[in-house]
Order: structure tokens, then sequence, then C-alpha cells
């Protein structure tokens, strides 16, 4: 169970542009064991997505590295996933053909079909799976990126704000439909989140950053038993204590 | 209250989305009502003897004559003259610009070198060539291919450098994070996005070449639609000359809707991605 499958190891990354330079992420170190489940918490701009990006391989970070079951990242691989800020969908390619975009031509057709049957069905879009991006709307077009991220089969899971853009009842719906994955697949799950509930009904350990630069603030352990409830005093208790950990 | 049930499934099924394009049948009517007011007005004032026939006969006898020069292949003949040439012009451009428009738009420097020689190039209307074209390919049909060649060029190249250069870097980003092989990203990402530009391209370049086929048929011709026009120029054949000049605005608007046509058919999802609804 403690083995440890993400080492985010002192990174920093600083991006310079025309107007100057943005310090992003400053000296960041932490850990993430097999089918852990963590949050990345912080306000906009704190460098959470620079962060992700970082561990799923799209972006290098300019001093420091990042191990993946013990091997360096250089980039992206199978055993990552990535469901992005806005869903970006290839507008071209209909509802299954989008979720099956990293599986298509590496998988047997009747393996495929099943899996994009399995994944269209938990996000709800079994409906619609003929459709193309600009018949949907925006949280279904969220939830097909989800099903694209379902789908790859990975070991890790890397969300960046996948419910933001939905309404308070599918996002409560999806919260639960991914609790209810990680369980059965034992996924590790890297959430980043400026949803100190989400962060709080979902994961096991929660990274609060604070910005400028990003840094890692605090770590809170989450030790409240699945499944959770808003109402329980343990979350209500923990709850205050994170914002105010947050505002301060 | 909850304004849908926590297995908010919609209940219609995706079809119904698709089909909300406008009813064709109206819109249709409205696009004939027009010019039909304007041909019996014309009629009208033809019999009422306001206008001289000689310099605009009647839409009645302009039938007759349409349907004379239909019977005894006339029409057939010259307007089949047109279209190959225009067929073997077009051909000919897409071959050239298509690859080329990738070229440039792959590598900056072709761009720098090209690109200054070509915007002056785009300037000069193709009928401005034809003397030329005639001196160095001679009065066959050489010349006419050239002017088309000419006229088509520009819109293909151009749009299809801006295909290629406009694909969305997060696309592309998505498609490395998935792992897509270099030919599924070609496939997938990069010739999709660029589709769109270049038939954008090929269809501004059809209509340019129709235009300037006519106008070089027009200077120096033998058979094509053009050529009719100066026949019944020579004829004193008023009626002959409407009848060539509707023809070309109706081929021109034949060939512009299949092309529509068939872009709707390739790319559905088209419409929405340029009106800027990109998810
Ligand atoms: N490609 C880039 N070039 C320059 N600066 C960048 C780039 N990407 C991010 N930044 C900067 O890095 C900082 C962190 O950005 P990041 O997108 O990681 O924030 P975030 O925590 O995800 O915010 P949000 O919650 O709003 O999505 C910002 O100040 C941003 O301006
Ligand atoms: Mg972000």
């Amino acid at each position: 169970m403690n083995r440890r499958l993400v080492e985010v190891g002192a990174i920093a990354k600083t991006f310079y542009s025309d107007w100057g330079k943005v310090e992003a992420l400053k000296k960041i170190s932490f850990c993430c064991s097999k089918s852990e489940f963590v949050s990345i918490l912080g306000p906009s701009g704190c460098g959470k997505t620079t962060l992700l990006r970082i561990i799923a391989g799209l972006e290098e970070p300019s001093s420091g590295e990042v191990l993946f079951a013990g091997n360096e990242i250089k980039g992206p691989g199978p055993e990552r996933a990535v469901v992005f800020q806005e869903p970006r969908l290839f507008p071209w390619l209909t509802v299954e053909e989008n979720a099956s975009l990293g599986i298509s031509g590496k998988k047997r057709r009747s393996d495929l079909e099943k899996i994009v049957n399995r994944t269209l069905d938990l996000v709800g879009l079994t409906p619609f799976r003929k459709a193309y991006p600009h018949e949907l709307s925006g949280g279904m077009a969220q939830r097909a990126a989800i099903a694209r991220a379902l789908a790859f089969e990975p070991e890790a899971l890397l969300l960046d704000e996948p419910f933001s853009a939905l309404d308070a009842q599918t996002r409560t719906r999806l919260q639960e439909e991914l609790m209810d994955l990680w369980r059965k697949t034992e996924k590790t799950i890297i959430l980043v989140t400026h949803d100190i509930e989400e962060a709080l009904m979902l994961s096991q350990r929660i990274l609060i950053m604070s910005p400028s630069p990003g840094t890692v603030k605090e770590t809170v352990e989450v030790p409240i038993s699945y499944p959770r409830r808003r109402d329980s005093s343990e979350f209500i208790h923990l709850k205050k204590y994170i914002l105010g950990r947050i505002i301060s | 209250m909850p304004l849908h049930d926590e297995n908010s499934r919609p209940a219609y099924p995706p079809m119904l989305i698709r089909n909300k394009n406008p009813n064709y049948l109206t819109t249709g009517l409205k696009g004939i009502a027009f010019p039909l007011f304007v041909i019996v007005f014309w009629e009208l004032a033809s019999r009422a003897g306001v206008v001289n026939a000689y310099f605009l006969p009647a839409p009645s006898r302009i039938y007759e004559t349409f349907v004379d020069m239909l019977r005894n292949g006339l029409l057939a003949r010259h307007l089949l003259a047109s279209i190959v040439r225009l067929t073997y012009g077009f051909l000919i451009t897409v071959f050239f610009a298509v690859p080329m428009g990738i070229l440039a738009g792959k590598t900056r420097t072709f761009r720098l070198w090209v690109s200054p020689m070509l915007s002056f190039l785009q300037q000069i209307p193709p009928i401005a060539w034809i003397p030329i074209f005639i001196l160095w390919l001679g009065i066959e049909e050489a010349s006419k291919i050239a002017v088309i060649v000419y006229a088509s060029f520009f819109p293909v190249f151009l749009n299809t450098i801006q295909g290629v250069t406009s694909v969305d870097p997060k696309l592309v980003e998505t498609g490395r994070a998935y792992m897509l092989s270099p030919l599924e990203m070609i496939r997938k990402v990069y010739i999709p996005s660029a589709m769109m530009f270049i038939f954008v391209g090929l269809r501004l370049g059809l209509s340019n070449c129709w235009r300037a086929l006519v106008g070089a048929e027009l200077i120096a011709a033998s058979t094509g639609i053009g050529s009719l026009i100066i026949e019944g120029r020579q004829l004193a054949q008023p009626d002959k000359i409407f009848v060539a000049v509707l023809t070309i605005g109706l081929a021109g608007l034949c060939i512009d809707t299949g092309l529509k046509y068939l872009e709707n058919r390739l790319m559905p999802w088209e419409k929405a991605y340029q009106s800027g609804e990109q998810r």
C-alpha cells in the first residue's frame, strides 16, 4: 500500500514572457503512493495546472525532477491520463471516437467497444455517442473528456478541476462515480480543485497551495472513513480548519 | 427543488438536435420569389412595348432561344467545353497549390522567401495576363487553362497555409498526452483541422476560376460559354447573349452548391467550429 508511485522532488517552474518572469512553482515536493487519492487545493493562479502538467509530462520543470514508479518522467505515458481544465474534444470526432482517442489504434476491436461502452455509460453519454462535440452542452463535453481519460485505462488519473463547469447535481453524481471507480479499480488519483468540500469528500490527503510563488503550504491528512458525509462533525471541523489555513 | 433527477439522462435522442436546420422549402421559396417577380415585371414591360426588344429581349423570347439551343445541342457543346477546361485547370491547381501550401505552412523559410512575391502577384487580376499567356502558350487550350490555374491558385494556396498554421496547439497537446503516433497525429489532428480551411480555399478558387475562364473565352476562343456571348454579339442576337449570361450564373451556382453540399457531408462539425463554438 505504501509503495511510492509519484515522487515530486523539489521542482520549480519559472515562465519567462515579454513582460517579465513568473515564478509559477517553487520548491514543491510531495509523494503519492499507489492507489492514493490526493487533492491539490489552492486559489486561482497558484500553479495547480502547471504542477499537474509537469506530472503529466507535458511541461518540463525548470529544476527538480518527477519520478513515476521510480523512473523519471520525460513525457506523456500510457500510465497517466489527463483531464484538462477545458474539455479539449476533437471537433471532427464523435463522442465515442473522442472517448477512444487514446486506445483506438492499440486495442482489439471488441475490447475497444467494450471499454468505450462502459466508460460512456459511466459518464451518462451513451445516448450521445454519435453526437459531435458542438452538439453537446459544456458539462456533457467535460464528461466526454472524463470518459476519454477513463478509457485510456491509466494507473494514475490526473484531473484538473474536472467538475468545475458542471451543475451541483451532476457534479455530486460524478464525484460519487469517481469515488466508486477509485475504490473498484484502486487507481491513483491526483485531483486539482479549488473546492474545499470536493477535496474533503474525495481525497485521503490534501495539499494546500499558496500563490506567488506557488508552494505547498501545508499537507492535511483526511482521516474520515468513506463514504463521507458533508454534515458530519469531523467534516465540518476539517473544513473550518482548512478554510482558516487558506485565509491566513 | 431539483431541475432534473439525479440520473439526469436526456430524454431526447441526439438526432433531434441535429435536425433543427431550417425548412428548405420555405427558404427556397423565399429565394425564388424575388427573381420571379422581376421576370414577371420584365415580361409585362416587354409586352407593353416599354423596352426595345433589341436591347432587352422579353423573358419568353429568351426562354424560346434557350430551348432551341438546348435542342440543337449548341448550349451543351459550349458549356461542356468550358467545364472541361475548368476541370483540367482546377485539378492542376489542387495538385500544386495544396502541397505547396502545406510546405509553406510548415517551413518558415519558404514563407519568407516566397510570400512577398505571391502577395504582389495576387494583386493582378487573371484577365490581365491573358494576352501574355496567349503569346507564350498559343491561342489554344493551354492559355485558357493557365488563366484558370492562375485565378484559383491563390485562394487554395493561401487557405492551405492558413489551415496548416492554425492547428489548435491545445489539440496537438491533447494528442501528445494520449500518446498518438505521428501518423495518427496527422490523420486525426492536422488533416481535419487544415481541411476546413482548404475547403474554403477550394470553393473560393473554383468560383474565381469560373469567372476568369469566361473572361478568357470572351477574349479568344471558338468554343466555350464565353465565346457564345461573342457569337451572339457578332450575329446581333441579344437573346443568345442573355441565354449565355444566365447559364454562366446558373452553372456557377450549381458548382458552388455542389461543393457546399460535399463540404457539409465531409465535415458535419464545421459550422459550429467556425462560429467559435469549439469545445
Ligand atoms: N505557458 C505559460 N506562460 C507564462 N506563464 C504561465 C504559463 N502557464 C502558466 N503561467 C503562469 O503561471 C501561474 C500559474 O498558472 P496555473 O495555470 O498553473 O494556475 P492555476 O492554479 O491552475 O489557476 P486556475 O485555478 O485559475 O486554473 C500563473 O501566474 C500564470 O500566469
Ligand atoms: Mg488551472
